[in-house]
């Protein structure tokens, strides 16, 4: 509320010279909050990643690399961690960056009614919106050999149906796919969704006119335009599934066992080292790794992608 | 393209496929999602405990904590409403804290030229990077350091100013995309007419962005609802707690649950966020991350 | 109306004592009592009065209007809210007792309970409250270890050693089980304890006469039937039919999966130097005895670890299960929660009928069958402004009427001696009353007093699944166990065998 004060004492100046102060100050509350919310605990994360810390902040003991030389050396599970989180992060991309634009360019395009696109895309959206405790739920009652639906129609259509989803390789990894694959597609879907629906009509009408087939304008028409969005929301989703592990610890209920039927990511055992064996020293480390690759895929992305085009202003200022 | 023959017949049937293919993709995946939506909802009416899709007898009583008091083992909740108040404060919290900020700082960063600001927007991609798993114990720190433990409403407040801080990069970015979708000349023709920057902001530009301001005030709103484990940590007394730490307390350990008082439960929980999400749907078509399509 | 009598007898009798010593040192020998006699009772006498006034000096640090203001966390399942509600009881027994003592005090105890069941959030909870300086003078519900070193928690003994006479019934392995690093840090509550049951119903449709299905107890518990000989059964159970599996254990690791290991020997946890132990024999019987059940008999499904809890209680009390790996508060769980198909929750007498129990099969002919056992404990923070105060409600929080209160409705084992003669605990409590018994012959506490315990056990139900899958050989298994735990504790573990 001061800023609108102290904006409105700068009223009579007319034109917007303001001097080089009034983008810092439309950027002061932001940064207030970053501050508290990301810089000042990322410092503390990184700081507690070279120290011993075993209860709480407060009590922490520098020792320097040692965290870091016990991921590489003595730690046995990183390697199986690292792999899982490569398979991981790569099927569940697949589903929520491309699977995602295939659904949008269906409901969007190819679906007149928007009330029945609606409704699909809202039915997409319930993994999403759902928390993850009653999703994880509703997902072991599905999968469930004995009671669960999963296993019938499985057996009906003649598929193999195993006696247990939740611990059996590879089903267990598919089952970590689908119910990631399901909570993730939603997010591409609405940002393409949001394009497609932005794309002037005519484009479509004059290339129906000039015999183009539904397949061709998606091809040529729709692809192309979307090459943005598809950069954006596999390089934020790829993000976004590096660190998240929340639906597979529901689902799973407990860092053991998750490990023991494979599906145990990075984050997942950066969580379970703070949290379950208060070893927050070394999660914290576990940590700053991933932090160390999610800033390697960024600056890829920015290089590969072109990113840095999307930080231009739409228009120049005068 | 070739020359085509068809007849008018076959051009239909095509058509059918196409869109039998087109309903085949969208519809079959999402099966598993509708059969689990049902089980919650049968669940949640059945007389007792039901594994299958069909209720074991039609009853109102799960739904009894909407109107009668709450009972576990010694925990009692009068009313349910007041944990529904919490639940409100805290998302309408969450939205006022951050929706603001982030159009803001959006409009800086799509119109203003300053120094930093590149650096910024990488900033924004870059702390997307950092699990917020981890965040976490830091986070307890600083909520200790602001002496936000146990008091109650005002740590409410506090849970929803660090959720919105958690929040905000990513609308700010989204807002982003809004501002840089709306013409130069709108707000230079504000500026002439003696708008200051401030006012062409809030009086032009924000009316136009409004699809955008709800979109994130929803994706606000939703992180506030479902927030659960900074508030457990932090609220001292259950007066405070909001749904999402009162159905913990249903779930318990699986074993004790009344199966039908927490599919009702559940389904009083998702409701409002459904409900918001459907009657948005055309805002969130309007969702522009990455600047508009310039046709 | 038993317990409140009984209430007020206790409370009657500790302050009549205190009276009677006030009175008596003040008045002067009587004539015509022997020397002998008259020193001895002025001794006790004197004994008691300074009892009285160690009780004023736990007052010491009265507030000037005399409210004692004190706040008590509790977790535990449903059914275990007398943890919370018993420290409420016991704070009125306590103003009764220092008000009788001519203190005019009030003592507020806002006693908290949860249903807990993340125990990492718990901590975190707690956590949060000490930091912020807001801690509960009571807590229970974390490692004992971990908030002994963190400092969370205090050492009770000069306490103990105090009010030794009202916890004398209080048996000595439960106090061991509250030891680390030589002091005391907890007050045992209640008693939890492994207890194998097994379906009759079945037993007597395989053919077995009710003298042999009732009979079925004893010869486990003497050692003449052992795990093999169950297994057997089992698979002639299945075979016919009559069950759809053997064996169920629970889903995740607890100490009911210990038990194989320790009846091989084995333990987890060095008293003397306070280090984590691997047995390396006595993992291998573990590991084959579950590899046998899973993977060359098939009597236990393997994909026990990770079914729901539910699925597991419907399975056994359903009668689908023929022996269930269980604990004594199951009991009491069947007769609370619906599992029963048709009969919902179970009456006890259904139980009685269909349901034998056990301890713990040996492993071999003649050996040893076991329970373990251990305490659930409160303790005393080191934020607390009345800590004596607050040990003393804990103390009094297991007084006969509210232990009794607390196993029947719990199906835990009461803590105190005392609690099994009462008499409304005789009278209910017949299931706690013969496992007790069973407790007092077969019963091992194995407390493992180590921060770093939850690393290895994630260790060991990591390799359980394996090796009930099928995917490590027991060999295979303790190898791999062994190497990752050194991996993991380094110095801190000890391997045998």
């Amino acid at each position: 509320m001061e800023i609108r004060s102290f904006l409105r004492k700068l009223r009579p100046r007319r034109m917007p010279r303001l001097g080089r102060a009034l983008p810092y100050i439309y950027i002061a509350p932001f940064m207030a909050y970053i501050l508290i919310t990301w810089i000042a605990p990322v410092a503390i994360t990184i700081y507690m990643a070279f120290t011993e810390c075993r209860w709480t902040v407060t009590r922490m003991r520098f020792i320097g690399l040692e965290n870091f030389i016990r991921i590489f050396t003595r730690d046995i599970y990183a390697v199986d961690a690292i792999y899982v989180t490569a398979i991981y992060v790569s099927s569940v991309l697949v589903i929520n960056a491309f699977f995602s634009l295939i659904l949008a360019i269906f409901v969007t395009y190819f679906v007149g009614n928007e009330t029945i696109a609606s409704a699909i895309r809202l039915a997409w959206l319930i993994p999403r919106i759902t928390p993850a405790v009653i999703y994880a739920l509703m997902w072991r009652w599905f999968i469930d050999p004995r009671i669960g639906p999963l296993n019938a129609m499985l057996k009906a259509l003649g598929l193999p149906a195993p006696s247990d989803w939740l611990l059996t390789l590879p089903y267990s990894r598919l089952l970590m796919i689908a119910v990631n694959g399901y909570v993730g597609a939603s997010f591409g879907m609405i940002i393409y969704s949001a394009a497609v629906v932005s794309i002037p009509k005519d484009l479509f009408y004059a290339a129906k006119v000039d015999g183009a087939s539904d397949f061709q304008i998606c091809r040529h028409i729709i692809l192309p335009l979307l090459k943005w969005h598809i950069f954006f929301v596999t390089s934020w989703q790829a993000l976004s599934l590096l660190s998240s592990y929340e639906h597979i610890l529901a689902l799973w209920a407990g860092a053991g066992t998750a490990r023991a039927a494979g599906v145990e990511v990075w984050a997942l055992y950066a969580y379970s080292k703070a949290f379950y064996t208060s070893d927050y020293g070394y999660g914290a480390a576990l940590s700053v790794f991933l932090v160390a690759i999610g800033i390697i895929f960024i600056l890829f992305f920015f290089k590969v992608f072109g990113f840095e085009r999307m930080m231009q202003p739409s228009r120049v200022e005068v | 393209m070739g020359e085509v023959k068809y007849s008018v017949r076959k051009a239909k049937i095509m058509a059918l496929l196409k869109m039998a293919f087109v309903y085949a993709v969208l519809l079959v995946p999402l099966v598993p999602v509708l059969m689990m939506v049902a089980w919650l909802f049968v669940q949640s009416i059945s007389a007792g405990p039901t594994m299958g899709l069909i209720p074991r007898g039609i009853t109102l009583k799960n739904f009894r904590f909407l109107w009668s008091e709450i009972r576990f083992g010694l925990s009692k909740y009068p009313t349910i409403w007041p944990i529904v108040m919490n639940s409100l404060i805290l998302a309408l919290g969450v939205t006022a804290f951050e929706v603001p900020v982030a159009a803001l700082t959006g409009y800086a960063l799509s119109r203003m030229e300053f120094r930093g600001r590149v650096a910024l927007m990488k900033l924004i991609i870059a702390l997307h990077a950092f699990p917020g798993v981890i965040l976490l114990i830091a986070l307890f720190y600083i909520l200790n350091r602001l002496g936000l433990y146990g008091k109650g409403l005002l740590t409410l407040i506090g849970v929803a100013l660090v959720k919105a801080g958690l929040g905000v990069p990513m609308d700010t970015w989204i807002l982003k995309g809004f501002f840089d979708g709306i013409p130069w000349e709108l707000e230079w023709a504000a500026m002439i007419d003696g708008c200051s920057r401030f006012q062409t902001w809030r009086k032009v530009l924000l009316p136009i962005i409004a699809p955008g301001i709800s979109a994130v005030a929803i994706f606000a709103f939703m992180s506030g609802w479902g927030e659960f484990l900074i508030a457990y940590t932090y609220i001292k007394r259950k007066e405070f707690y909001p749904l999402s730490v009162f159905l913990y307390s249903v779930i318990g350990e699986f074993v004790f649950v009344d199966w039908g008082l927490l599919a009702a439960v559940a389904l009083f929980y998702i409701l409002p966020i459904l409900l918001f999400y459907a009657l948005s749907q055309r805002t969130l078509l309007k969702l522009q991350l990455v600047g508009g399509i310039k046709g | 109306m038993a317990q409140k009598t009984t209430t007020y007898l206790v409370i009657g009798l500790v302050v009549g004592l205190i009276i009677g010593a006030i009175i008596g040192v003040a008045v002067a020998p009587p004539k015509g009592v022997p020397k002998e006699e008259y020193d001895k009772v002025k001794s006790q006498l004197e004994e008691l009065q300074a009892k009285y006034d160690a009780l004023k000096s736990v007052l010491g640090t009265l507030p000037e209007d005399g409210v004692i203001k004190l706040s008590a966390w509790s977790a535990g399942s449903p059914v275990d809210y007398y943890r919370a509600e018993n420290l409420k009881r016991a704070a009125k027994v306590l103003e009764a007792l220092l008000r009788a003592a001519g203190l005019n005090v009030k003592i507020e105890i806002d006693s908290y309970y949860e249903h807990v069941s993340d125990w990492g959030a718990w901590k975190s909870k707690f956590v949060a409250a000490y930091e912020a300086g807001e801690a509960p003078d009571i807590i229970s519900g974390i490692d004992m270890a971990e908030a002994a070193e963190a400092g969370w928690i205090i050492p009770l003994d000069e306490y103990i050693e105090k009010y030794s006479d009202v916890l004398k019934d209080i048996p000595d392995y439960l106090w061991d089980a509250c030891k680390y690093k030589g002091k005391i840090w907890g007050v045992p509550q209640d008693v939890a304890s492994q207890v194998f049951y097994y379906r009759k119903d079945v037993l007597r449709e395989m053919g077995w006469s009710e003298e042999e299905v009732e009979a079925l107890a004893d010869r486990i518990a003497a050692g003449e039937v052992t795990w093999d000989d169950l297994m057997k059964i089992a698979k002639e159970a299945m075979e016919r039919g009559l069950v759809e599996w053997g064996f169920y254990h629970r889903p995740n690791w607890g100490t009911s999966l210990e038990i194989p290991y320790y009846e091989a020997g084995g333990e987890f946890y060095d008293l003397e130097t306070g280090k984590l132990v691997l047995d390396k024999k006595a993992l291998k019987a573990m590991f084959e005895l579950f590899y046998k059940m899973a993977q060359e008999e098939k009597v236990l499904p393997d994909t026990m670890i990770g079914t729901s809890w539910r699925q597991i209680h419907m399975g056994f009390v359903n009668g689908r299960v023929l022996f269930w790996l269980g604990g004594s508060w199951h009991w009491g769980e069947w007769q609370k929660v619906e599992y029963h198909e048709k009969l919902g929750k179970l009456p006890e007498s259904y139980e009685w009928e269909n349901i034998g129990f056990a301890p713990y099969p040996a492993l071999t002919k003649g050996g040893r069958p076991a329970m373990t056992t251990g305490p659930w404990k409160y303790y005393i923070t080191s934020q607390s402004k009345y800590p004596e105060i607050a040990f003393l409600l804990c103390v009094f929080a297991t007084l006969p009427p509210y232990d009794a209160d607390h196993a029947l409705t719990s199906s835990h084992l009461p803590v105190r001696y005392s609690t099994l003669h009462y008499k409304p605990f005789i009278e209910k409590g017949g299931f706690l009353y013969k496992v007790s018994q069973y407790v007092a012959k077969y019963g091992i506490t194995k407390p493992i007093m180590h921060p770093k315990w939850g690393i290895l056990k994630e260790i060991l139900l990591e390799h359980l699944v394996k090796v009930e899958k099928g995917q490590m050989t027991p060999d295979e298994a303790v190898d791999s166990v062994v190497r990752a735990a050194q991996a993991e504790l380094g110095e801190e573990l000890i391997v045998r065998g």
